[in-house]
């Protein structure tokens, strides 16, 4: 039998695109900067998250504006949440199946 | 490896239960409740207003024209007032797969029964009703539980307000002016008809003049629960004219004029009012 880590997405093994993911659930949409406020990440950082869960299919940048100043939106696409879900499962797994 | 997991699924948790503590924020359960009010309401009047024997293309009352304009011109202006509105929320969350059966059940049987309302077919009254409640209640649920579930603000008097800019002040107004013509003047079509298509006119503009501080999006930003409160007086006053107009055969003006300039005297007032500043700074 497999060990459950073969089952880890490596798409979430650094804990800021882990953590942007559980920030945006399944429904989300967060701004960039409460999205850093949130995560408390430095912006770079941040855009380096978005940018690569997007380019993997996983979230969506969305533009918008507030009072005329452009804005960024950010939520998980239904793959992406599905993934990250799968990825958790691993997690308690690895847990659940202790040190080896 | 495995303390490293935990330590993972322990993370991701906090980070959840910190979106969770911070939104959606009560405002944007207001943000929704409003929404779903305003849907339930335009959908319930619309059926009511033209359902069979009181307002088919057959019926010659001038008034069945202008309550038209009596219902799209809020309904319109509320739809791209809120896609301003909804930029002050820094977390939205959208609506679950779930409702949407609902909804477009409702919308089916909106479809139906203006159907049968074109081709003069009698149906039951409670079918409104129905049809109302069946957009209403999956709208109106998660943002009523939202509103429970999210903590109240610690000291309300300490929140901010600031005054409203100039253009979203001069708009409020605006919207009070034709809100106010749109029932002053329910009996006269040719007016009614003009006030509809300028205030169409004004509504189209945000599209075009996306970068413009003078556009409607504008308006919904800045606006707090003062403007929106008298922006669903207003709203109210149209719907409910909307709703008499094909049952008696002309409204008199000692009911429409006094109205119409409550109506605009509401929104004056509201223009000068500040707003909460939130997420606005």
């Amino acid at each position: 039998m497999k060990h459950p880590r073969h089952q880890l997405n490596d798409a979430f093994l650094t804990p800021i695109r882990l953590s942007l993911m559980a920030a945006l659930g399944p429904r989300n949409e967060i701004d960039f900067a409460t999205l850093k406020k949130l995560l408390e990440v430095e912006d770079s950082a941040l855009s380096k998250a978005i940018s690569y869960l997007v380019d993997a299919g996983y979230a969506k940048a969305l533009k918008g504006t507030v009072g005329n100043r452009p804005r960024t939106w950010v939520t998980s696409t239904a793959s992406g949440y599905r993934a990250y879900e799968q990825h958790l499962q691993a997690l308690r797994n690895i847990t659940r199946a202790g040190p080896r | 490896m495995t303390e490293e997991a935990a330590h993972q699924l322990q993370q991701q948790q906090e980070v959840r239960d910190s979106v969770q503590e911070h939104g959606p924020s009560r405002g944007f359960a207001w943000y929704q409740l409003w929404s779903g009010i305003m849907a339930a309401a335009y959908i319930g009047v619309f059926l009511f207003a033209f359902s069979a024997g009181v307002g088919t293309a057959e019926d010659s009352n001038p008034g069945n024209m202008s309550q038209t304009s009596l219902l799209i011109v809020p309904i319109l202006a509320f739809s791209v007032l809120t896609t301003g509105a909804r930029e002050r929320f820094g977390i939205r969350t959208a609506l679950p797969r779930s409702v949407w059966i609902p909804l477009v059940a409702a919308l089916l049987g909106m479809f139906s029964l203006a159907g049968l309302s074109v081709f003069d077919v009698p149906y039951p009254r409670f079918l409104i009703a129905l049809v109302t409640l069946t957009v209403l209640v999956p709208l109106a649920v998660p943002a009523i539980a939202q509103l429970i579930r999210a903590p109240q603000p610690r000291n309300r008097a300490d929140r901010d307000y600031a005054p409203l800019s100039k253009p979203v002040r001069w708009n409020t107004v605006i919207m009070g002016t034709v809100a106010g013509l749109l029932i002053a003047f329910d009996n006269i079509l040719i007016v009614s008809m003009l006030v509809m298509i300028a205030a169409l006119a004004g509504i189209m503009l945000s599209f075009v003049l996306t970068e413009s501080r003078w556009i409607l999006p504008q308006v919904g930003f800045e606006w707090g629960w003062p403007q929106w409160t008298a922006f669903g007086i207003a709203t109210s006053t149209l719907f409910v004219f909307s709703a008499l107009n094909p049952h008696l055969h002309a409204l008199s003006p000692a009911a429409t004029v006094p109205s119409a300039i409550l109506v605009f005297l509401v929104m004056l007032v509201a223009s000068a009012l500040p707003a909460p500043r939130d997420a606005r700074s």
